[in-house]
């Protein structure tokens, strides 16, 4: 079943088309890759479907409802979480908070309501349930902003588990990180897609999203040129053009 | 009548536009909101006038008073600006309000809290203009002549010299610059020295104009120049003079000229939250002059 | 009774530090304008109990929901001046506020205006009866931060603090906490008004001039912003230091400056901040019999 579909999404800065046209539809329980050369406009497709940018073409159809043009927290309550390409922490507040403060998503909806305690049993045991899941289990009381960046990527990762999405976006989940720590990354992804979550991914490293995606689509100058398997990918010519001619002209 | 007001107007926004240079220069490369550029101010005009009195020799009372200030500058910034870089800003805006009110008691203290005339006998070499319904004073000129000269300077060390390339470059990025191998200490001292004569030299010129300097001068200049440099895009020294000569303007004449029932520095601040409400990034948007 | 009086200020700007806190401190907003709000609550009772003949243990709350209602608007302000320019717009917020007062006869114009002795159940109300009502509401101000630094608001305005981005990522109505936490701090600071003008039993605009809100903010800072203890200890220190340097009356205000700057520059997150010297000693010196209880009684079970 198709959990999010996206037709036509278009968003240009000025002149410059960052995303146009793409369109493709998210099966429940897949992880879909994201992949392209720099610049090609990854990141900006994830921000106009988060609620981050508002698309200037198109439907972002979840679940069925129309969402495009609702505001980031809109789109959150429904289900959908994120992770950063750059972190982004509650880097003052411990590890544990970061985590409860996802897990208040419904009680943010009223001001009455969000008067109430949020360290209540359920609460803090569910956000430590999350922390073991991404293993941070010691570091509960830690300040989000003194872990290393490998274990912040963690912390991000339980934050969004923390608001019971439906389907989780990961921006470049692996980047900067170590080999050992990339492994178990894709351990902790298989394992959740086996719960049931969808996840869909932008990942700049080919070897890792070859190993992790059940299918992928690839962006260049911000319009999809190809989709399909990872292996069907790798023999795509169009693909090796935009990789290599990006390389041609870092070079 | 309009014409007056209009010229009072620009003589006022030439002031306002000296006085918010310091701060503007500071706020530029490590975006802090300095009071205490209010405090080099008026201890700027205080050295300027014992030299004065000691030397008799008004241009080099200004040199005097503009490099101890400009040394004054570089002191701050070592001993309390930096170390607090990348901290909440509140933090260097209290540590600055701070040194504000230390320097404010500390010239009262050595100085006396008496009003002091600033006996410059100006023998200028042009005169004032007057005729029926229109005078320009000779000081008048005097300040636009030096706030021209000064800003010119300004522009001339900024875009044509080589540590002034330095300056952009961390003006624009601080870490970016550094990691270019630009020295940003030197940028940074450079900067403060900049910043504080500046200070210093509105302050002798205030003094000069209104013919008297006190303990207490600081205290309008000090806020006043904020809403300026935020008005004038945060750091962005043509749009600080800009944004003087604009809230000079809209003083001079909403106050004077139309007549309004608050005082001028009220409508100055109505001024700057209308203008901030339409154009939440002030007039010119930040970016490399 | 001097010491009164003392403890009466000290008690009055506890609770401007407190509520100033929640702005800056909590939600992350930079204000440089609380003594605006201050004063509305201070003219609002004035106002109300002198003109208007309203009983102070109304106009008590009604002059916190004035200044209130005014500090709605300058949230809705904040939601698109942000940063450095929302400093400034506070600023400016203070001194149109302060020349209103100044300037319009209403408001007693330069005179200031004599505020109407409050009685409470037909008894006036003494220095002593005012220090006790500020300890009281110092006592409900404390109660209900605490309430609400555990609360799921608390976590929202931790978040918007931290990383408006993220904020936004888990659900969290960043508009919607903005003009709360704006509500809450100014409603707050009104109420001190209320107190201040009837204790002082004449107010003028003077008294709630830029300065003053920066010795709110200063308070804050200095004993240690977002959290409870802090701008009660900076009240304090800052509300004591006059008096203890009394004996170096003509210095006062060096010496005010220069424990603004070493307490900025040594201990900048406060006297009594989370990392500093003061609360990490303290916290040591309590460890033992303290951090086996600290895990238990921060989680209750409560099924709301």
């Amino acid at each position: 079943m198709i959990i999010l579909k996206i037709e036509n999404l278009k968003k240009f800065f000025g002149g410059v088309k960052a995303v146009n046209g793409v369109s493709i539809g998210i099966e429940e329980g897949e992880i879909l890759g994201v992949i392209g050369p720099n610049g090609a406009g990854k990141t900006t497709f994830f921000n106009t479907i988060c609620g981050v940018y508002k698309p200037d073409e198109g439907k972002i159809i979840f679940q069925g409802k129309e969402i495009q043009g609702l505001t980031s927290f809109q789109i959150a309550r429904l289900g959908i979480a994120r992770t950063f390409q750059i972190v982004k922490p509650f880097a003052d507040m411990t590890v544990l908070d970061n985590v409860i403060s996802a897990i208040g998503i419904n009680r943010y909806k009223s001001i009455w309501g969000s008067f109430r305690n949020s360290r209540v049993i359920e609460t803090v045991s569910k956000a430590k349930r999350l922390l073991e899941t991404v293993e941070l289990g010691g570091y509960e009381k830690e300040k989000a902003g003194a872990l290393s960046l490998g274990y912040i990527k963690r912390l991000e990762i339980a934050r969004a588990l923390g608001i019971n999405p439906k389907i989780i976006m990961l921006d470049e989940p692996c980047a900067g990180l170590s080999h050992d720590a990339i492994k178990d990354f894709i351990q902790l992804f298989k394992k959740l897609t086996i719960e049931g979550l969808t996840i869909m991914m932008v990942e700049h490293n080919m070897p890792t999203a070859m190993a992790l995606c059940d299918r992928m689509i690839v962006l260049d100058y911000g319009e999809k040129i190809a989709e399909g398997k990872p292996k069907e990918i790798q023999g795509n010519e169009k693909v090796i053009e935009a990789y290599l001619g990006k390389e041609e002209e870092d070079a | 009548m309009l014409l007056q007001q209009i010229i009072n107007g620009i003589v006022v926004g030439s002031v306002y536009s000296l006085t918010a240079m310091g701060a503007t220069l500071v706020y530029s490369i490590l975006r802090i909101l300095d009071i205490a550029n209010a405090g080099a101010y008026a201890l700027g005009a205080y050295v300027g006038l014992f030299s004065y009195v000691a030397t008799d020799n008004l241009l080099l009372s200004f040199l005097i008073g503009m490099i101890a200030m400009g040394i004054w500058g570089i002191f701050v910034q070592k001993f309390l600006y930096l170390p607090l870089l990348g901290k909440s800003p509140l933090i260097s805006l209290i540590t600055s309000i701070g040194l504000f009110i230390f320097l404010g008691d500390f010239i009262r203290l050595w100085a006396g809290p008496q009003i002091k005339d600033f006996p410059a006998d100006l023998k200028l070499p042009f005169s004032g203009i007057k005729t029926e319904n229109l005078t320009i004073m000779s000081v008048w000129i005097l300040v636009l002549l030096t706030t021209a000269i000064l800003l010119l300077t300004l522009w001339y060390l900024i875009t044509k010299t080589k540590i002034g390339l330095a300056w952009r470059a961390t003006a624009q990025d601080l870490e970016i610059a550094k990691a270019m191998g630009i020295n940003v200490n030197v940028v940074v001292a450079f900067n403060f020295f900049l910043g504080y004569s500046f200070a210093a030299a509105a302050g002798i010129m205030i003094g000069i104009m209104y013919n008297f300097i006190s303990p207490t001068m600081g205290d309008v200049p000090a806020y006043k120049m904020l809403a300026i440099i935020v008005l004038g895009g945060l750091g962005n020294p043509v749009g600080a003079v800009v944004a003087a000569m604009l809230i000079g303007l809209i003083e001079t004449l909403v106050g004077g000229y139309i007549g309004f029932f608050l005082p001028r520095d009220s409508i100055a601040f109505i001024a700057v939250i209308i203008i901030l409400l339409i154009k939440p990034q002030g007039l010119f948007v930040r970016k490399n002059i | 009774m001097y010491e009164v009086v003392v403890a009466i200020n000290i008690g009055i700007f506890t609770i401007l530090a407190l509520s100033v806190n929640i702005i800056t401190g909590y939600i992350g907003q930079p204000t440089l304008g609380h003594a605006a709000f201050f004063g509305i609550g201070a003219y609002a009772s004035a106002i109300l109990t002198g003109k208007y003949g309203v009983p102070f243990l109304l106009s008590l709350p009604l002059s916190g929901l004035i200044a209130g209602f005014i500090g709605a608007l300058l949230g809705l302000a904040s939601l698109r001046v942000r940063d450095d320019f929302l400093a400034i717009t506070t600023i400016g917020t203070n001194f149109v506020v302060v020349a209103i007062f100044q300037y319009v006869p209403f408001f007693g114009a330069s005179f200031g205006l004599s505020v109407s002795p409050a009685f409470i159940f037909g008894m006036k109300i003494t220095y002593v009866g005012y220090l006790f009502l500020t300890i009281f509401l110092i006592t409900l101000t404390v109660l209900f931060l605490r309430k609400l630094e555990k609360s799921w608001f608390g976590l929202a305005m931790g978040g918007i603090r931290n990383n408006e981005g993220a904020a936004g990522s888990i659900g969290i109505d960043i508009k919607k906490f903005k003009v709360v936490a704006f509500i809450l701090g100014t409603a707050i600071a009104g109420i001190a008004g209320c107190i201040y003008a009837h204790y002082m039993t004449f107010i003028s605009s003077v008294d709630f001039a830029f300065a003053t809100s920066i010795t709110i903010l200063s308070m804050a800072m200095v004993g240690g912003s977002g959290t409870i203890r802090g701008p009660i200890m900076g009240a304090i220190v800052l509300g004591l230091a006059p008096e203890v340097f009394r004996f170096a009356m003509n210095y006062r205000m060096l010496i005010y400056g220069a424990l603004l700057i070493f307490t900025m520059r040594f201990q900048p997150e406060g006297l009594l901040g989370e990392r500093s010297l003061l609360w990490t000693n303290i916290n040591k010196l309590f460890k033992k019999t303290y951090s086996n209880k600290e895990t238990e009684s921060g989680i209750k079970n409560d099924n709301s």
